[in-house]
């Protein structure tokens, strides 16, 4: 019985446990794992698209909230889902660990740079630099929340605020509205955060700065940052000149200074950047435009905290600037750093300061004084300004022009002002004397809508223009500068202040390295200054021949000098460059040469279109025959020539020197020809002579007044130095009433004659 | 007190899976006792009470107190109970072990067994009905696997255990975890009130039916969870806390016996109370309205019984709901060891003469719907009026495509257990 139910389990357990393998060998187990979704965190990713978005101005409200809300959610889920050692806070060793374990696998955050954030964190929430606690993290949300509203407010303004291209031309409207909602956001941010109390630096944020890029570009470069890191020292020398090398600022109230300081020089560069024609000057409002950047520039510096705390800006801070701003390639002018040095440092002390010192080497400041000259000197122009244009809009041409500017009531002008203290009264009162005085000439001190100085007897009815007017308040401002800076009177008194042949030559000489890299002086004619001095003596409008530059001709001989040297030069410069004139060998300016055969050709060829402000000797060349024609052009090129006559080249220094004497002899024409028909009789050229005669008594020493003029009369109507006899020969012919007339050929000639005597200096006494 | 039948036990659990992992031992060895009370015996005081040592493996000790009561006859018809008693709320929890009515103990879940609930019995018996009403200010739930947390981690020191998730990925990385339980003021779980009743019409030979209502704690405790990264250690601290949820049952039996066949169904409908029970932001478990059905049938041919049922479970999902919630992954709170699944079983009693005899007994369940198996086997043999050698084996087999499991058992389908014992009478 037994054996038969041990035999039946047996059995029944073999073919149980036998079928039960596929039981036994199971399956091995797989971990269970608990999970955060990141869904919630995958909106991050969206983040640097927005912040794209945003910043070329295409943010949308929607993406913008949404993109911040994501990241409160980030943060409110960081602070409620981690703990530190401490249940409040978190020490940096722990975010650093977390950063690195879950975000930054690869690169995490360096001590540096945790400690730099930290710093942030605590300007901004305040606290600790050594921990972040969970109140802060909950006040970060806070702020975020205030950011989004601003940042929101601000969207529709981020193109305008960011300098994008395509808002060029917008109204200065704009731009102050939308520097007035930044303006407002920062404030407010400042307000809601701790910066206003806290020690952060701009040494701090600078570090910051370098360590964030370390961190984000790891061993590989990064162009942001490369791009970036070349405005960091434009950036801290801005910042030493507005807030000085230590800003200390300590209220909230500073802080809001600052802030209004940064918007200022913010709203400088934006106007700049936006200017309609990039400073064409083409319209009123192209003038408005300087003139407010002008204001603005100034204000700046006035309102800066340093300015307001010390009343002085350094000289080596401004160099800093400079230095910064040259190497960066922002400032991309034609000159090397040191002479900007010191040509500023002259402007300053030469124009703007009260007590013009001889020797700049003591100056090391900009003081408040000089920023308020030129704050005046801003707003004599712009009142000049004022009042050309109102003077243009009735006027057809010059000469209703002049008439209408001696209409204009200032006296009126000044009461319909506020604002204007006694002593700036009493400024433009002398202002508009001055500028009446100028324009008073005759023949008047006329431009082209080319800005080309018109040059001729009776051409007051010459079409006026804005641009006309506004080139003869730019000349009139140039000639202010000079002479306040090298006359013997001050701003109030130019009427009857003259500047002598060695103010010019200090003038020269101060600028002379200025001069010479922008190509405008010439080192092979030493210090300009004396032969300057005789020109504008000679040649202008109411050039006297005497040994004073008086302010009339100052602005006349500036005109000339602009119009012809600059001007009428660079676009016959341009023409034969285009008429493939331009030889490979180049001159000391190292322009190109010019074939002078080609010139010759070019020059006559297109002589009308060159000096089309000069109308009666365009009439005067074209009517002479051909071989007229090449005489007298080659009178002029052996008048102006500089360069070795080998009989090929031409250069530039040639070329502007014969526009010079071109427009010297029209001047001549235009003063002396009284009677109109484009040729000087005898009355004329004694009457020419005064001007003169002084300078031919230096020549020629020892010779009386009536042999003078007896030989000036030869030198004018034959055109070369006279021997004693000549001068017996002239004398005969004056007794005896011979008729005599002198061309524009005679003039260039006499010039021919005294071309080397123009370049002595005129003794003092004689 | 009736006379107890006490009971001195030796026996040996092996874990004979090829991947068994749970613990670093797979044999272990246990000393025990049992002590019961025969029912049949007109006594006030009634007991089923069993308890074990494990040599060398503290978290494997036990005691369960099945059974343990104070009768006392109202009358004739009337009884009154005063203490832990089984009942047969419902046929369904009883054969299928399902604690949805009476808890369970679980120390081998493989091989749970029923509880009696702890309170006042209040007990009609008519010719034509039962009635039975129940209330209780006490609440004992499930009985589980011990566990032990050492430094923030479960000790792998029972098999049974089913240690929650080590790890927690954090955006994509896995992080260690330390948990911490909030274990509940011990009065907070137990002060629990419950009532119910129970009407039987009929008879257990012929026509049964039976009609039962409970509202009550659940067997099962709902656990939350929450947790935070500790930037100082790198962890994942996670705190679970258990708490009492309310359910109200409402069940129903229909069963005919016919000679030595008996065929019937059961049903019943859960109603959980999703009331609000942890912090705001932890994660926990909600659950919804559940209707539990079974059928079965039994003939019984001379010393054998063959049985045959189905239970399938329609609602009754446990869903977490919060941060950590993941439908990849099993609820850590449990409420039905499995959702739908047949079982087939034979019971044979072999009496050799007075004392000697075999009784052995053989279960297949097997789920389609959560691809799991499981077989169980007990054998006993009776040796003499004192000595019983005695076995068992659990042997479950998971369906290895299946991805998630979802059902309890067949998370143990790395633990198949065999058992061999020996008892003596005492």
């Amino acid at each position: 019985m037994y054996s038969r139910i041990a035999l039946f389990l047996t059995v029944s357990l073999s073919l149980f446990l036998g079928g039960c393998s596929d039981f036994l060998e199971g399956k091995k187990e797989e971990k269970e794992v608990l999970e955060i979704s990141d869904e919630k965190f995958s909106c991050l990713n969206n983040l640097p698209e927005d912040i794209r978005l945003f910043s070329e101005g295409r943010g949308q409200t929607n993406r913008i909230e949404s993109s911040v809300q994501c990241l409160q959610n980030a943060l409110t889920y960081f602070q409620r889902r981690t703990v530190g050692a401490e249940n409040d806070f978190y020490t940096i060793p722990e975010l650093r660990l977390f950063f690195g374990k879950y975000f930054l696998k690869e690169n995490n955050v360096s001590p540096e740079l945790a400690q730099e954030l930290m710093k942030l964190k605590s300007a901004l929430l305040g606290g600790s630099p050594n921990f972040l606690t969970k109140a802060e993290i909950s006040r970060l949300v806070y702020l975020l929340g205030v950011f989004k509203e601003e940042v929101i407010k601000i969207n529709p303004h981020v193109g305008v605020l960011t300098f994008h291209e395509q808002h060029k031309g917008i109204s200065s409207e704009k731009i102050a509205a939308a520097q007035g909602v930044l303006e407002a956001a920062l404030i407010r941010f400042l307000k809601e955060t701790e910066m206003s109390k806290s020690n952060y630096s701009f040494q701090d944020s600078k570090k910051l700065f370098s360590t964030l890029a370390d961190f984000i570009s790891g061993n590989k470069p990064f162009n942001l940052y490369l791009r970036a890191s070349h405005y960091v020292p434009i950036i801290e020398s801005v910042k030493q000149i507005l807030f000085g090398v230590k800003a200390d600022l300590r209220s909230q109230e500073d802080w809001n200074i600052s802030v209004r300081t940064v918007m200022k020089l913010h709203q400088v560069a934006l106007r700049f950047y936006y200017s309609p024609n990039g400073f064409n000057f083409k319209s009123s409002e192209d003038m408005q435009d300087l003139f407010k950047i002008g204001d603005l520039v100034i204000d700046l510096l006035l309102s800066s905290p340093l300015m307001v705390n010390k009343g002085e800006i350094a000289f080596s801070d401004i160099d800093s600037l400079i230095k910064a701003l040259k190497s960066d390639g922002v400032v991309n002018l034609p000159l090397t750093t040191d002479t900007i040095l010191e040509s500023y440092r002259v402007l300053l002390a030469k124009f703007l300061d009260p007590d013009r010192p001889e020797d700049i080497s003591h100056l090391y400041v900009l003081k408040r004084t000089h920023l308020l000259t030129l704050q005046r000197e801003l707003d004599v122009m712009r009142a000049r300004q004022e009042f050309f244009e109102q003077s243009l809009r009735n006027s057809k041409n010059f000469l209703e022009f002049g008439e209408n500017f001696k209409k204009i009531n200032l006296e009126r002008w000044l009461r319909l002002r506020d604002g204007i203290s006694v002593s700036q009264k009493i400024l433009l009162r002398k202002t508009w004397e001055d500028t009446l005085m100028l324009l008073s000439s005759s023949p008047r001190v006329m431009f082209t809508h080319t800005n080309r100085f018109i040059v001729g007897q009776s051409l007051d009815k010459t079409e006026v223009s804005w641009r006309g007017v506004t080139q003869i308040n730019l000349m009139m401002t140039l000639a202010r500068f000079l002479m306040i800076g090298y006359s013997n009177g001050n701003s109030l008194n130019l009427h009857h202040s003259y500047i002598t042949e060695l103010g010019l030559t200090s003038w020269y000489s101060d600028f002379n390295s200025l001069g010479r890299e922008l190509k405008a002086f010439d080192e092979r004619s030493g210090n300009a200054g004396p032969r300057s001095f005789k020109e504008a003596n000679f040649f202008t409008f109411r050039g006297s021949g005497d040994q004073q530059m008086s302010y009339a001709e100052s602005f006349e001989f500036i005109s000339l000098l602009f119009s012809g040297g600059l001007g009428s030069t660079a676009g016959i410069q341009k023409t034969l460059s285009l008429e493939q004139c331009e030889v490979n060998e180049r001159d000391i300016f190292d322009y190109r040469m010019f074939n002078e055969k080609c010139f010759n050709e070019s020059f006559v060829r297109n002589f009308a279109s060159y000096f089309n402000n000069l109308p009666l000797m365009v009439r005067y060349f074209t009517a002479l025959s051909t071989e007229d024609k090449n005489s007298f052009l080659s009178e002029l090129v052996l008048a102006a020539r500089i360069s070795p006559a080998d009989g090929n080249k031409i250069e530039i220094a040639d070329i502007r020197t014969m526009v010079m004497l071109l427009h010297y002899i029209e001047s001549v024409f235009a003063v002396y020809d009284r009677d109109g028909d484009q040729v000087l009789n005898r009355q004329e050229v004694t009457q020419a002579g005064q001007r003169f005669i002084g300078f031919l008594r230096e020549v020629v020493p020892g010779v009386s007044e009536g042999n003078l003029y007896d030989g000036f009369y030869y030198m004018v109507f034959e055109g070369e130095m006279p021997s004693t006899w000549d001068v017996i020969s002239s004398k005969v012919q004056r007794w005896f009433k011979v008729h005599k007339t002198a061309d524009r050929r005679n003039i260039l000639k006499v010039i021919l004659a005294l071309k080397s005597k123009l370049n002595s200096p005129i003794e003092s006494g004689k | 007190m009736g006379q107890v039948v006490s009971e001195l036990r030796l026996f040996s659990d092996s874990f004979v899976s090829t991947n068994f992992a749970a613990t670093e031992k797979s044999d272990y060895q246990f000393f025990g006792a049992h002590l019961k009370t025969d029912p049949s015996e007109k006594a006030h005081m009634q007991m089923d009470i069993s308890g074990a040592v494990a040599f060398g493996a503290p978290l494997l000790n036990f005691i369960n107190i099945s059974e343990f009561y104070y009768l006392q006859d109202l009358t004739s018809e009337q009884k009154l109970i005063i203490g832990r008693h089984k009942y047969d709320w419902s046929r369904l929890d009883r054969d299928w072990n399902f604690g949805l009515w009476e808890p369970l103990f679980k120390w081998n879940p493989l091989a749970a067994q029923r509880q009696g609930l702890s309170g006042i019995f209040w007990n009609v018996h008519r010719p034509q009905f039962q009635l039975t009403l129940f209330a209780s200010p006490l609440y004992i739930p499930d009985q589980g696997p011990s566990y032990e947390i050492s430094e923030g981690k479960f000790v792998r020191g029972n098999p049974w255990f089913r240690s929650p998730p080590e790890e927690i990925r954090i955006f994509g990385e896995n992080t260690r975890i330390n948990y911490n339980i909030l274990t509940p003021n011990e009065a907070d779980i137990v002060l629990q009130s419950s009532y119910g009743g129970r009407l039987l019409l009929g008879s257990s030979d012929s026509f049964l039916a039976t009609l039962s209502y409970m509202y009550k704690p659940a067997n099962q405790l709902a656990l939350g969870y929450d947790g935070q990264l500790s930037l100082n250690s790198s962890s994942g601290e996670v705190e679970v806390q258990p708490a009492v949820f309310y359910h109200s049952l409402l069940g129903g039996d229909i069963s005919y016996r016919w000679q030595h066949f008996e065929m019937g169904v059961s049903s019943s409908l859960e109603k959980p109370q999703n009331e609000k029970l942890f912090e705001e932001g932890w994660t926990v478990p909600t659950f919804t309205e559940a209707t539990l059905t079974s059928v079965f049938a039994s003939f019984e041919w001379r010393n054998t019984v063959f049985a045959v049922q189905w239970l399938d479970v329609q609602g009754g999902q446990v869903q977490e709901v919060g941060e950590f919630a993941s439908s990849e992954r099993r609820a850590l709170t449990t409420r039905y060891p499995f959702r739908s699944a047949g079982q087939v079983s034979i019971k044979n009693q072999l009496r050799f003469s007075k004392g000697r005899g075999l009784t052995t007994q053989v279960s297949a369940l097997n789920s389609p719907g959560e691809g799991f198996s499981l077989v169980r086997g007990q054998a006993q043999a009776e040796l003499s009026r004192l000595w019983s050698f005695y076995g068992e084996l659990q042997f479950v087999k998971q369906e290895k495509d299946i991805e998630t499991v979802t059902s309890e058992l067949a998370q143990f389908a790395n633990n198949d257990r065999f058992m061999l014992g020996v008892s003596y009478v005492f």
